[in-house]
């Protein structure tokens, strides 16, 4: 294996994503290291022949394939093959196992999963649903908050919502929402202009608010922008039967 | 929230062997048992007398397949899939976005969990505990090994953490 100065990207999984990705950087920057590990004997000779040495057999979630690859040194670790668990556990074991630090990025597949994926401590979490649904929501509206920006250490995070009709807050002032006093609407997009609302400002129908706001605040907005018929959540209320 | 008379809940996930043994033990119990697999077929392993066992078919490490079964009340969960990052995922599941009180996953492989203890998943490693019963047993020393003593020691802080 050739070892350059530079950036050291240890990627995960040999699907397309991992092919393509593997693809990119080394075309990116020729001072980029590249490892790209795959775990299935035959998908890797594949890789092999196309890519060269920097396709590792192995499986990318076990410490010892990760030493091998020198995961101590890496910069950044890409966990992207198409199992939401094992792109887990490979960011956890490539964190926890090894010395330094590193950036860990994780596809998920399953968008229920983006939060728990940055509360169990992935740097950056990449979900394809998610910005297929969020592109979507740019050509036909969505009923449902969408998540724009992860949790910072205040547990504040930017949320996107196009107010329907029948929204509950038609009529009156964003402060009618009640939302939590750090929470805040900052930005309306309204005729494809952009302004500042205040706490007094009427919301119409069709408008796009962004808004910084709690687990909680994200909750009060939901309920006072699409009602009592927001889209399913995963975790309240906990419909035990 | 459960009545306080009602049968505590397990949630097991991986209805293979340890996982049907399990539930008929904990069922005998009297525990109120929910079984979680991702093939109708396994469920074929519970007894067919299983009073209070209930199956759900689905993949674990999916939240709102564990609120189907239940898991906002469930007092245990264990994760005993045939996948170390599948029970893995799971329980971490269980345990931050659920808070289930007890949360038990199997990992085979020793390395992840070394890994996993030190991230405060309570795990079972089977490859240590059954590597060491065959080694103690070949070598004339029948104590208890030393991977068991450590689960039940562990185990036991577990649930007395739980009580206090």
């Amino acid at each position: 294996m050739t070892r350059k100065k530079g950036q050291y990207f240890i990627i995960g999984g040999g699907g397309r994503v991992g092919y393509f990705l593997t693809r990119s950087l080394l075309e990116a920057d020729t001072d980029y290291e590249v490892v790209l590990l795959e775990r299935d004997e035959g998908r890797a000779k594949q890789l092999k022949r196309e890519l060269g040495d920097v396709v590792v057999r192995g499986d990318a979630c076990e410490v010892a394939t990760l030493e091998n690859v020198g995961c101590a040194r890496a910069d950044y670790l890409l966990a992207v093959t198409g199992e939401d668990e094992d792109n887990l556990v490979m960011c956890q074991v490539a964190k926890a196992g090894f010395a330094g630090h590193r950036r860990t990025i994780a596809r998920v597949n399953n968008s229920a999963n983006i939060k728990l994926f940055y509360d169990l401590g992935t740097d950056i979490v990449v979900s394809p649903t998610n910005d297929i649904l969020k592109t979507i929501g740019e050509e036909v509206p969505l009923w449902r908050v969408i998540d724009i920006t992860p949790p910072t250490n205040e547990g504040l995070h930017l949320v996107e919502v196009r107010v329907p009709e029948n929204a509950p807050i038609l009529g009156k002032p964003i402060s009618a929402m009640g939302l939590p006093a750090d929470n805040s609407v900052t930005l309306l997009v309204r005729d494809k202009r952009n302004s500042v609302p205040t706490t007094q400002t009427l919301l119409q129908p069709a408008d796009k608010i962004f808004a910084l706001v709690s687990e909680a605040g994200k909750h009060q907005l939901e309920h006072a922008i699409l009602g009592e018929h927001p889209s399913p959540r995963i975790l309240t209320p906990p419909t035990d039967e | 929230m459960a009545a306080p008379d009602s049968p505590k809940r397990i949630c097991i996930m991986g209805c293979g062997r340890v996982g049907a043994q399990l539930a008929q033990q904990f069922a005998e119990q009297n525990y109120d048992v929910r079984v979680i697999d991702s093939q109708n077929d396994a469920f074929r392993r519970l007894p067919d007398d299983g009073k209070q066992m209930r199956t759900i078919l689905g993949d674990g490490t999916d939240p709102t397949v564990l609120v189907s079964a239940g898991i906002a009340s469930a007092s245990i969960f264990v994760a005993v899939t045939n996948g170390d990052n599948r029970n893995i995922m799971a329980s971490q599941v269980a345990q931050h976005l659920f808070g289930v009180p007890q949360v038990i996953c199997r990992i085979y492989d020793p390395k992840r969990h070394e890994i996993y203890k030190g991230l405060g998943i309570h795990s079972i490693c089977p490859t240590l505990i059954g590597a060491d019963a065959i080694y103690f047993d070949l070598m004339g020393d029948h104590l208890v090994p030393d991977a068991a003593i450590d689960a039940i020691v562990e185990h036991q802080h577990t649930i007395e953490e739980h009580r206090s």
